[in-house]
C-alpha cells in the first residue's frame, strides 16, 4: 500500500499544462462520482484506460490503485442489497432474521462499485500521467487555500511513512514471538500496534507542526497551534 | 548579546516540569554547544529558543527584544535544525524543501532557483535534488535539514543533535559548514552528545541537567572538568583520555585530533629551530 502511495508522488511524465489537466481530472471524477447510470461511468473506465494506453503510462500502480479501491467498494457496498427495498432475489435466514437480497439492491450496488472505480481510475490516470504534484500545482493555480495544498503535500509523504511504521512494529512484535502464542493473544499483540501508531502519529504531527511553524515567516496560526 | 534565554521555564500541559530557570547566551560569531543527558530538556530548550513553543515562565530576547514580540518575522532569522530528519523535511522533494523558506523571502522564482542552485551545489545535492526527502538515507536526510535551514541563511542557528547516526563525511562536512557560520559572525546553538563534535567545534559549553543549566564557561574548562561531563553523562573526548592515561595532561591538553597534531607539529618544529 506505502509502495503505492509512493508511486503516485512523482513528476510529470509528460509537459502538460497543469491546471488544465487539474480542473480535467476534478471536472470527470465529479461528474462519475455523481452518476447515475452504467454507461458514463463505462465509458470514463475505458478513456482512462486510453488516455494510461495514449501518454505511455505503466498500468502497474493503475492497477494496484484500481485494485485496492475496488475491494475497499465492494466492502462498504456489501449492506446496499440488504438494505434496498425491493424484489426479494434470494433469502437468507440468519439465527430468526430473514435476509433479503433485492434486485435493486444488486443494480445500486454494481452501479455503486461501478462508480467508485470509474471515478478512481480516471484520478489515478491523470495523477499518473502529471504526478501528485502537478495536481497540487494546478490547484495552487486556481488559489485553493495554501493549508489545503500542504494538506495534499504531506499526506503523501506521511501516509507511507505511517504505513511502513506500522510494518517495522508488526515485524518487531513478530520477531519475539518464540513460539506459538495462538490466535487470540497474537491478536492482542498485533492491536497494541494500533494504539502506539496512533499515539507516534500524534507525536510526529506535533513536531511536523514545529518544523513548518520553524520556516514559516508569516503567521500560520490557522494550522499551527500547539 | 545576539541571543538571551532568560530563567526559562517550561512544562508540557499536566506533564512534569521540563525547564527550571534556565540561562543561556549566545553571541555573534560563537559555537556555544549544550551537552546533557538524555532527557534533560535540550530539545525543548531549543524549541522554546526558536519560539516554536511559550515558556511558562522568563524571556527569550533577539537582540535585546522580548522573542515573541518580534513572531513571527524573527523566524526568518532563526534557523532550527530538529533532531529527527523526518520530522523537519515535509515537502514533496528536496527542492522543494530547499526553496519552501526563500518563497516566502524572495520577490521572483527566477531568484528562488538562483539561490537553490547555490545551496545545491555547496552541500552537493545534485543527484538528489529532485528524489523525496524520505526515501534519502539518513546521512542525506541531516544534510538537506541543515540545507534547508542555511538556505535562508539565518543569524541564529539552532542544531539539535546534528551529528546523531552520521557516518564521518558528513559529519565533516557540518563541521565546516558550522565554522564559516561562525566566521561570518552568525550564533551557532548545538545541543548535542557527541563529545568528540563538541570538542571540535564549540567555544563555550552550557551543561544542562533535568531542566537546569551550569557552566556556560570554555569548552576546554568544562570537557575537562570530570564532575560537569558526569553530569551530561559523557566521557571526556578521547585525547585527553589517552593523554591522561600516559600522564600528560596539562593546562592545555589537546582536546581533538587536529589540536594533537597541531601541537606535535609545533613542538617538533621548535626542537629543530
Amino acid at each position: 500500500m506505502a509502495e503505492t502511495i509512493d508511486s503516485l508522488n512523482t513528476e510529470a511524465r509528460i509537459p502538460l499544462n497543469r491546471p488544465l489537466v487539474t480542473a480535467s481530472a476534478l471536472i470527470l471524477t465529479s461528474a462519475v462520482a455523481f452518476s447515475h447510470d452504467f454507461e458514463f461511468p463505462l465509458l470514463i473506465l475505458l478513456l482512462s484506460i486510453g488516455i494510461m494506453i495514449l501518454t505511455n503510462t505503466p498500468f502497474r500502480p493503475w492497477m494496484r490503485i484500481i485494485t485496492l479501491t475496488l475491494a475497499w467498494v465492494i466492502l462498504v457496498s456489501i449492506p446496499l442489497p440488504f438494505i434496498t427495498p425491493g424484489e426479494p432475489v434470494m433469502s437468507f435466514t440468519f439465527n430468526s432474521m430473514v435476509l433479503n437480497i433485492t434486485e435493486e439492491g444488486l443494480h445500486i450496488m454494481i452501479i455503486f462499485i461501478l462508480r467508485i472505480v470509474s471515478a478512481s481510475s480516471i484520478f489515478t490516470a491523470f495523477v499518473l500521467i502529471i504526478g501528485w504534484r502537478g495536481i497540487i500545482r494546478g490547484l495552487e493555480f486556481f488559489r485553493i487555500p495554501r493549508e489545503l495544498t500542504l494538506l495534499l503535500k504531506l499526506s503523501v509523504i506521511h501516509i507511507p511513512l505511517t504505513i511502513r511504521e506500522a510494518a517495522k512494529m508488526i515485524s518487531a512484535r513478530d520477531a519475539r514471538i518464540m513460539k506459538g502464542i495462538g490466535v487470540k493473544k497474537l491478536w492482542i499483540t498485533l492491536a497494541s500496534v494500533v494504539g502506539e501508531l496512533f499515539l507516534r502519529s500524534y507525536e510526529r504531527a506535533w513536531r511536523v507542526d514545529k518544523a513548518i511553524k520553524a520556516r514559516s515567516f508569516e503567521s500560520t496560526d490557522n494550522f499551527s497551534r500547539f | 548579546m545576539l541571543l538571551r534565554v532568560d530563567n526559562i521555564g517550561f512544562e508540557y500541559p499536566g506533564g512534569p516540569e521540563i525547564l527550571k530557570e534556565a540561562t543561556f547566551n549566545a553571541d555573534k560569531g560563537e559555537i556555544v554547544a549544550i551537552i546533557g543527558p538524555n532527557g534533560s530538556g535540550k530539545t525543548t530548550l531549543l524549541m522554546v529558543a526558536a519560539g516554536l513553543l511559550d515558556p511558562s515562565k522568563g524571556i527569550v530576547y533577539v537582540e535585546d527584544k522580548p522573542l515573541s514580540e518580534q513572531l513571527p518575522k524573527i523566524r526568518s532569522r532563526i534557523g532550527l535544525v530538529f533532531q529527527e530528519p523526518d520530522d523537519q523535511l515535509f515537502n514533496p522533494t528536496v527542492y522543494e524543501e530547499l526553496a519552501f523558506a526563500l518563497r516566502q523571502l524572495l520577490n521572483s522564482v527566477e531568484e528562488v532557483d538562483e539561490k537553490v542552485r547555490k545551496i545545491t551545489k555547496k552541500f552537493d545535492l545534485k543527484e538528489i535534488i529532485n528524489k523525496p526527502p524520505y526515501k534519502l538515507s539518513i546521512g542525506e536526510k541531516r544534510i538537506v535539514a541543515l540545507a534547508s535551514v542555511i538556505a535562508y541563511d539565518p543569524d541564529i542557528l539552532l542544531l539539535d543533535e546534528p551529528t546523531a547516526n552520521l557516518s564521518s563525511g558528513p559529519i565533516k562536512m557540518i563541521e565546516e559548514i558550522l565554522q564559516e557560520a561562525k566566521k561570518s559572525g552568525k550564533v551557532v546553538v548545538i545541543a548535542s552528545h557527541d563529545v568528540e563534535f563538541v570538542a571540535s567545534v564549540s567555544d563555550r559549553i552550557y551543561v544542562i541537567d533535568r531542566g537546569s543549566i551550569i557552566g556556560g564557561i570554555n569548552a576546554r574548562s568544562i570537557l575537562s572538568d570530570d564532575s560537569m561531563l558526569t553530569i551530561a553523562d559523557m566521557n571526556p573526548p578521547l585525547v585527553l583520555q589517552t593523554l591522561r592515561e600516559l600522564g600528560l595532561e596539562s593546562e592545555n591538553t589537546p582536546m581533538t585530533i587536529r589540536e594533537l597534531s597541531k601541537k606535535a607539529c609545533s613542538e617538533k618544529t621548535s626542537k629543530f629551530t
